[in-house]
């Protein structure tokens, strides 16, 4: 248990006590009760506060009362006042304690998962209280428990999500079979979690079988299935959803691997199914028809979110005049046919249309998007064919934007259109663009100029992700100047310059960082003197609020590393690419890091035994290592991209469920002993 | 001394094992083999080849700088032991067996092996011979890492890299900006062309 939990846990102990024993029966009930009905402040504190209230004997009597006060805004708009009698049974119950139906009621307005774990540990009534009323848990590595225990623990459990692979996966670095079934824990819903309605499985292998036994079990239930980057199912899994869940309001596939059988699946979905909110199987290579699509629109009429794969958009016209209520749509394509220059002319977006991303989009077909522009809240140009005069043109048309990721074909001419335009912008994304001979637009590079005119021109900003050609840390320093909304940077230099205009940034990061107080997520990937160990030490002394960071390159020695781990205090998963530490630093930095439970990295000092890393085995600490590929030696010139993938890495996770035992021969587990 | 005094040629080298130690170890010490040999006191070799037994650990007077690699040399029939008194006094290798010699560090040592045994030992040496081989590479690969691609997005310019090439070259979007910027710096040329 971390410090801090421990010291939030010990405060909330001590705020029950002090309600129960001194206020209450020093204040009297008048005074108690006058306390609860004060409008409430809506920052965390007020949730803890909330639930001292709740807990007062006096709940079980003002019980509607209190639901009314409490759920009316913090402008107070019903007060009550309690009548003599009222008054007197007060008194009675007071002696009798709180009951169990009022902590239930209670704890159902607590959500933060940090709250409730505070809660859950005051004593063995609330632990028991806050495991039957908890809503939703999210399992960030499904290793780390079992479904057994997940049970025990959340029997009522309405909403589940579980992580698989590691995020490397998302770029090729974890192998296909690398695990992450969901078998065993569709099998443990279908069992024993009755209550469940939303089913989230992120990087996860499902099967059609999978599939087949939730849907069997819970389809009657099912509000919410996404099946996020998953693996191993097919249309035909998709059939039995389509035909069980009648109820399903969401239903995500995005980016996931689905073997295609038939495309009966989506007709299917349009007839069984009335109330679907959100379609999303973006990024997949389903083939869908376009009157399927129209069919659900006609079916679904509270279609809100539309998300599909490769589909010509001028065969979506009757799509488009059909869901009215849609909101959202991305996805489709286009195709420049010589002598059809009018194809897409006829395209009208619905009304209420806001969030937009339209692939193989290119100049031509650009402004189709004008009439709405002013409109739009969210645009993902990712996967268009602009330009950066494209992109100029089109974003200087939508002041209202609030989330954008395009590549880094953008530009710094782009960006400084983005600071002018869009000052509501609150996420941005600027990916990597397709280098491997040069930019894609003499002016498709982003470096220090655009980022600091960004940070200037957006002060909402929340999230910021960038691939950089260049930098500076006057930049950086400009980002914590004036970003103090953000709670998640990431920034990549890319390798395609040599020249980088001033490195190491140890002054820059350590600006961002100090100005960047509520950063939760941190990502700074560089090159080899991209940062010294004194920066990584700046790093560790100002990341109080970082749960997740990803370092690429950075540091000189495994001096650097220790002077990292001895700070971040809240740092829970820690990933490490191409860095320079050996295993002995990187056991070390683990004992010492306070809050981590995971670790990846991929390029390290790696000793032809890695019996250093087993310096960090601990109990519940699970250890694993995907050994390189054998055939490094003959790639080494030819084949560079083999050699990424084939490079040594370390899993490491806390875990209640002991070690793997369903690992493919990519995956050693060292520790725990078998 | 510079000239090896011994001139008993104990293990055939200059006939037998001379092309596979050279064939293993080309820069090895041949040489240097003969001058370890040459410091060895000429009885003493006599008396272990002649028992042909167990590990008889030699250390010659001076220490030989130049050899210090591990040289095996199995052979796969017995040493020809050339001093006549060897096969006499009988104390030949258990049957089944045969001397291993390794040469380490200006060490001489013989073992008495069965054949797989002394395949486990060569191959050991072999491996980990290629594990520090490895280790160099892993190192270089290590400062080398490649940046890793988003998958989404490699699909996204695989697809763009088709839809190109499927196009003839001049309707191709970003064919058709390059051949317009093309056209632009062509015309300029033009016009700084005609100022002259």
């Amino acid at each position: 248990m971390s410090v801090e939990r421990r010291e939030r846990a010990t405060k909330f102990r001590a705020d029950v006590y002090f309600f129960f024993n001194y206020y209450f029966p020093r204040r009297g009930p008048a005074a108690a009760l006058d306390w609860i009905q004060r409008p409430l402040p809506s920052s965390e504190k007020g949730c803890l506060r909330r639930l001292l209230i709740w807990c007062s004997p006096l709940v079980d009597i003002l019980l509607r009362d209190l639901v009314l006060i409490l759920g009316s805004t913090a402008g107070g708009a019903s007060r009550r006042r309690l009548g003599e009698m009222e008054r007197q049974s007060l008194n009675r119950v007071m002696s009798l304690g709180i009951s169990d139906l009022a902590l239930e009621c209670v704890m159902g307005y607590i959500d933060d998962p940090r709250d409730r774990e505070a809660v859950s540990l005051v004593c063995r009534k609330w632990y028991r209280i806050d495991a039957i009323t908890r809503k939703h848990i999210t399992i960030a590595i499904c290793y780390s428990a079992s479904p057994d225990r997940l049970r025990r623990r959340f029997p009522r459990l309405e909403s589940l999500k579980l992580k698989g692979k590691p995020r490397a996966a998302m770029f090729n670095l974890i192998p296909e079979d690398w695990g992450g079934y969901a078998g065993p824990w569709v099998c443990e819903i279908a069992d024993a979690f009755n209550c469940l309605k939303a089913v989230h499985f992120r990087r996860m292998i499902v099967q059609d079988a999978d599939i087949g036994v939730l849907v069997k079990a819970r389809g009657h239930m099912l509000q919410a299935l996404k099946l996020d980057k998953c693996s191993g199912f097919s249309t035909d899994g998709l059939l039995l959803v389509a035909r069980s869940c009648r109820c399903l309001r969401t239903l995500f596939l995005e980016e996931s691997s689905v073997t295609e059988n038939d495309g009966e699946w989506l007709h299917e979905l349009a007839v069984n199914n009335s109330v679907l909110e959100t379609l999303n199987f973006y990024m997949t290579e389903l083939r869908i028809s376009p009157q399927e699509l129209e069919l659900l629109a006609r079916n679904c009429r509270s279609l809100i979110s539309l998300k599909i794969s490769e589909c010509d958009v001028s065969d979506l016209v009757g799509f488009f005049r059909t869901a009215t209520a849609l909101e959202e749509f991305g996805g489709g394509s286009f195709n420049d046919q010589a002598g059809e220059i009018n194809r897409y002319e006829r395209v009208c977006f619905p009304p209420r249309l806001c969030c937009l991303g339209l692939s193989y989009m290119g100049m031509n077909e650009m402004h189709i998007i004008f009439p709405f522009a002013a409109s739009l809240k969210k645009l993902d140009l990712q996967y268009t064919f602009l330009s950066t005069e494209d992109h100029c043109q089109l974003i200087q048309r939508c002041p209202n934007l609030e989330i954008l990721e395009v590549r880094n074909v953008i530009g710094d001419r782009g960006l400084e259109v983005v600071a002018q335009t869009c000052k509501k912008l609150r996420r941005l994304r600027i990916e990597r663009g397709d280098d491997e001979q040069g930019p894609e637009d003499e002016q498709g590079r982003v470096s220090q100029i655009g980022l600091s005119s960004l940070a200037r021109g957006c002060p909402e900003l929340e999230y910021i992700a960038v691939y950089v050609s260049d930098i500076t840390n006057a930049a950086l320093e400009s980002v914590g100047t004036f970003s103090k909304n953000l709670c998640d940077f990431r920034l990549v230099l890319l390798d395609r310059e040599e020249m980088i205009t001033e490195l190491p940034l140890d002054n820059g990061v350590h600006a961002l960082l100090r100005g960047c107080t509520k950063l939760r997520r941190f990502a700074f990937y560089l090159r080899p003197g991209g940062l010294s160990d004194v920066g990584l030490g700046y790093i560790g002394e100002n990341s109080n609020n970082i749960r997740w960071m990803l370092l690429g390159n950075v540091g000189e020695s495994d001096l650097g590393l220790l002077q990292l781990a001895r700070g971040c205090p809240s740092l829970q998963k820690l990933e490490l690419r191409s860095c320079c530490f050996s295993e002995r630093a990187l056991a070390l930095a683990v004992m010492q890091l306070p809050s981590l439970r995971y670790l990846w990295v991929q390029g390290y000092k790696a000793s032809p035994t890695g019996k250093d890393l087993l310096a960090m085995a601990r109990p519940f600490w699970n250890i694993e290592f995907i050994p390189p590929r054998q055939d490094i030696g003959d790639h080494e010139f030819e084949d560079r991209r083999g050699g990424v993938e084939s490079q040594a890495q370390i899993l490491a996770y806390y875990s209640l469920a002991g070690r793997r035992t369903d690992c493919p021969e990519t995956v050693i587990p060292l520790y725990p002993p078998a | 001394m510079s000239r090896p005094t011994v001139e008993l040629d104990f293990f055939g080298l200059e006939k037998e094992n001379a092309a596979r130690l050279r064939a293993m170890e080309p820069k090895s010490s041949i040489r240097g083999i003969q001058s370890a040999i040459s410091r060895i006191d000429p009885q003493l070799l006599k008396s272990v080849f002649a028992g042909g037994a167990g590990s008889a650990v030699f250390r010659p007077s001076a220490p030989v700088g130049e050899s210090s690699r591990l040289v095996l040399s199995p052979p796969p029939s017995p040493l020809p032991v050339l001093s006549p008194a060897s096969s006499k006094t009988g104390n030949e290798s258990p049957p089944g067996t045969a001397p291993l010699t390794i040469f380490y560090q200006g060490m001489v040592t013989v073992f008495d092996l069965p054949q797989d045994k002394a395949e486990a030992i060569i191959k050991l040496a072999e491996d980990v011979n290629r594990v520090s081989q490895q280790e160099g590479l892993l190192e270089k690969f290590n400062e080398d890492l490649p940046m890793a691609r988003k998958k989404s997005l490699q699909r996204f310019f695989e697809k763009r890299k088709e839809r190109l090439t499927a196009l003839g070259p001049y309707e191709g979007e970003v064919e058709v900006r390059k051949e317009k910027t093309r056209k632009v710096a062509a015309a300029t040329d033009v016009v700084t062309a005609s100022n002259f």
